[in-house]
């Protein structure tokens, strides 16, 4: 795909890698020159030194009818201003920016933006998880933190080991989606059962995770 | 008689802003003035008796406790197009404001706002209107 | 002064405004007529009253005159603090002439009486006993009027582009809505509800309609006029002391808080650093007071001496200025010493009370406070230092701290200053500094040196003391300088005129 990134500093330089290891066209336009060289040496394709935001600037880069825009300069406004330029005057469909206030990610979907990722926010999310959970047990927030998806680690001392999914009783909160077995990955059903160093992920929300990890693993975790 | 006067909120304590604010507030209208330096009040002038509120113009949960839903006029003063935009575009849109306004630097703009009946108010066209105006060239 | 030919600006805009606010007056000093069919009986004074309130109205539409119908310009230095305490000035010497046109009263007694009822302080030489009843009620419309402000009320009935430095320079700091008019509007309204629940409250505890509405409407100013002459302790009622504690305390808060109350936000309302002040101090000082009270004989039993504790704690911090105890001469030293304190500390600042006022007392006490710990803590160590206001916290600046720690030292000279010369006038030390605490805080109790007999000497002090303290000394003292250079200009441009004219 034919992908272009506007602004952005070491979120750029990663994003950039990743995507280009996908085997996908990019082109970089960015307003700091020493960045751009760095770009430039580092990866192989177009970099456009400007203001992302300035109509001739986008002239320039030649992102008529590419697929994917990605914003990623640090202020919201200016973010929001890329994204609508590139839907509007250079027919690009998808558009991507990142946010910086949690609340502007409905804003900017209501106002065209496909997609808006408040960073910051799904970092502290995860931070925190991370910090204050123990280490059997690995968690991601999605969906801006509505939903957590839980990795949970069985050993032979959990209460849930030998039993079967259908004796479980998780609440409506809770689901196990998947259970990772060696190399198997179980779609499981009501009398699937439950063996010792299985890996489960449990999707949950937040208010119940706590429930539920203590349930499957015999311990509350903080 | 009752109420003709209408709820006004400028984000931006530009001159602009200040000027506009103390103009309405004499004119007997509400007015609430946003920026997001408080310093930046200094320039409202002294017959000002609205609101002055610090803070990120496009924050919506700041937009709504200074009471973005009743108000009948938003003003977008700041110097930086891109959130005059976004203001403009969520105070339309989002909270469905009666008149919006936008003070934008860059005439390339225009786009961004077009189609919502924003109105726009371009300090350098108008400059340079004033200047055919008052100049003895004939354009 | 006229530059261009409808611009109006300097002395002649100084006039002008003077000019309406003196309409104002005149409509103001009308008002008691409205009362009159109640007591017909006192009809042969109604010219004491459409004399002068006539005569006002038609100056001030002549001095109004010149400005009507042109743009107005900038008022210039600080003309604003001038119109302010001009305007203060006028008010108590036309409200002073019903008073000397009844022959009871001379020059000084009179202009003592309103200055007393126009900054609500409540002092009085007027023996209520004999005194005409319209001539109460005319008492207690200047506390109504004063209460809130002269030029709050002119305010509110006209937008004008200058509205907001005057209604800045009469001390309101605070902006109930963000419109100027509106606001004024809706500080007025706050007001008469509350003294209208207050007369029917205390019309249901048994006072007739004519005593409600005077008590109320005192009680609200925190003025303290009162239509008997031993003050609420004449009704010896729980009832009615609990209704008068309740609408002191209200006087006293400040207008946005009460907004505050009004829409139902109580929590943010009592986190306020005032209203949690006074509630302290008044639960600190009533059981002091009690156990003062009956040590010194004048309360019979514990319950009493928690009853009039608790109602003199808070009629001297309200600065209002009722009474239920016979007299404080016959309080002793600490009894004394105790309400002068709270006198002095006063009630919340942006209402009707008078005094320091509490923010600049908390804040003081803070600042002591945290000099104390910046002494004993590790340097290190980071620490934010605030208030709570209605709308939040306020992170005091050094500059904001000084201000205040100022202002309370400029206050303390002013009452130092006034006790001296009621000293010298052969008062007590004791009770020259009772009085003069209630004359600057406005709070209108007396130990007896006030009185209807007492030397000009004495009531002139006590009549700058109860203006300035109602004007929070500053406003007073920029409009003199104000004054001075007006006066100055005035003289040297005669004196370039009469050169011009002499070559």
């Amino acid at each position: 795909m034919r992908i272009a990134v506007a602004g952005g500093k070491t979120k750029a330089d990663y994003l950039i890698r990743m995507l280009l290891s996908k085997g996908h066209e990019l082109v970089v336009i960015n307003d700091d020159r020493e960045y751009c060289t760095y770009l430039c040496q580092t990866h192989r394709i177009p970099v456009i030194h400007g203001d992302p935001c300035k109509l001739y600037v986008m002239d320039e880069a030649g992102i008529d009818g590419f697929d994917i825009m990605i914003a990623l300069k640090p202020s919201d406004a200016d973010n929001l201003a890329i994204c609508q330029t590139a839907k509007r005057i250079y027919h690009i469909r998808k558009t991507v920016a990142v946010v910086g206030n949690p609340k502007s990610v409905d804003i900017f979907k209501r106002l065209g933006v496909s997609t808006a990722i408040s960073a910051t926010y799904m970092i502290a999310g995860y931070i925190e998880q991370m910090s204050t959970v123990e280490s059997l047990v690995n968690s991601l927030p999605l969906d801006q933190g509505n939903i957590v998806i839980n990795e949970l680690m069985i050993n032979q001392n959990s209460p849930v080991a030998g039993r079967k999914l259908c004796d479980m009783e998780l609440g409506e909160d809770a689901i196990i989606c998947c259970i990772v077995r060696g190399s198997k990955i179980i779609v499981p059903k009501g009398q699937t059962g439950i063996q010792a160093n299985d890996k489960l992920l449990v999707l949950s929300t937040p208010d119940s995770q706590n429930r539920v990890i203590g349930l499957i693993m015999g311990r509350e975790q903080a | 008689m009752w109420n003709r006067k209408k709820t006004i909120i400028i984000a931006g304590c530009s001159r602009f802003g200040a000027g506009l604010a103390g103009e309405l507030s004499e004119h007997g209208d509400d007015v609430i003035i946003i920026d997001k330096d408080n310093d930046a009040f200094r320039k409202l002038p002294p017959n000002f008796s609205g609101f002055q509120i610090v803070g990120n113009v496009t924050d919506p949960d700041l937009l709504e406790d200074a009471g973005i839903g009743n108000a009948s006029v938003v003003v977008a003063a700041t110097d930086d197009d891109n959130i005059n935009c976004m203001l403009a575009q969520m105070a339309r849109r989002i909270y469905d404001v009666g008149e919006v306004f936008a003070r934008l630097n860059d005439t390339d703009k225009e786009h961004l706002i077009g189609g919502l009946n924003i109105k726009a108010i371009y300090p350098a066209r108008l400059s340079i209107e004033k200047f055919k105006e008052l100049s003895s060239i004939a354009f | 002064m006229e530059n261009g030919r409808n611009e109006i600006g300097g002395r002649q805009l100084v006039a002008g405004y003077l000019g309406v606010v003196l309409m104002l007056i005149g409509g103001i000093i009308l008002l008691p007529l409205a009362a009159l069919p109640a007591f017909w009986d006192e009809v042969s004074m109604a010219r004491y009253f459409t004399v002068p309130g006539v005569a006002a109205v038609f100056a001030g539409y002549v001095m109004y005159l010149p400005i009507k119908g042109r743009e107005a310009l900038r008022l210039t230095g600080h003309q604003d603090a001038l119109i302010v305490v001009l305007s203060w000035v006028l008010a108590i010497v036309f409200c002073a002439v019903p008073f000397m046109m009844t022959g009871n009263y001379d020059f000084t007694q009179a202009v003592f009486e309103c200055t007393s009822g126009w900054s609500t302080t409540g002092l009085s030489v007027v023996d209520v006993t004999r005194c005409p009843r319209i001539f109460l009620l005319y008492r207690s419309i200047m506390l109504f009027f004063g209460g809130v402000g002269l030029v709050l009320v002119m305010v509110s009935v006209l937008s004008d582009r200058h509205g907001m430095r005057l209604y800045s320079a009469e001390g309101h700091s605070d902006r109930l809505l963000p419109n100027l008019v509106k606001s004024a509007r809706m500080i007025i309204a706050i007001y008469m509800g509350y003294i209208l629940s207050g007369t029917l409250l205390y019309m249901f505890f048994g006072m007739d309609w004519f005593d409600g509405l005077n008590h109320s409407i005192a009680a609200l100013s925190t003025g303290g006029f009162s239509t008997k002459a031993e003050s609420i302790g004449y009704y010896d009622s729980l009832g009615i002391e609990l209704v008068t504690i309740v609408l002191m305390l209200l006087g006293c808060t400040n207008f946005l808080a009460h907004l505050f109350l009004i829409r139902g936000k109580l929590k943010t309302f009592f986190r306020y650093c005032e209203v949690r002040f006074m509630l302290m101090i008044c639960g600190f000082f009533t059981p002091v007071m009690a156990v003062l009270l009956l040590y010194a004989g004048l309360s019979g039993n514990v319950g009493q001496g928690f009853r009039d504790g608790l109602f003199q704690v808070v009629t001297a911090l309200t600065t209002t200025g009722f009474q239920t105890v016979d007299s404080f001469a016959a309080f002793s030293s600490p009894l004394l010493l105790v309400m002068t304190l709270l006198m002095l500390v006063g009630g919340g600042t942006g209402s009707t009370a008078g005094g320091i006022k509490q923010i600049r007392v908390w804040i003081a006490l803070k600042s002591l406070y945290w000099s104390m710990r910046s002494r004993i803590s590790r340097k290190r160590t980071v620490y934010s230092d605030s208030i709570q206001k209605l709308d939040g916290k306020e992170f005091l600046t050094a500059r904001g701290r000084l201000d205040t720690l100022e202002f309370i030292g400029v206050y303390l000279s002013v009452f130092m200053l006034g006790t001296m010369v009621l000293c010298m006038c052969g008062f007590d030390i004791g009770d020259s500094m009772f009085e003069f605490a209630s004359a600057l805080g406005t709070v209108g109790l007396s130990v007896g040196i006030t009185s209807y007999d007492a030397s000009p000497a004495v009531l002139w002090t006590e009549t700058a003391g109860m203006f300035v303290g109602r004007l929070e000394i500053y406003v007073v003292f920029v409009a003199a300088v104000q004054l001075g250079r007006e006066i100055k200009h005035g003289a040297q441009k005669r004196g370039r005129r009469w050169k011009k004219y002499a070559r």
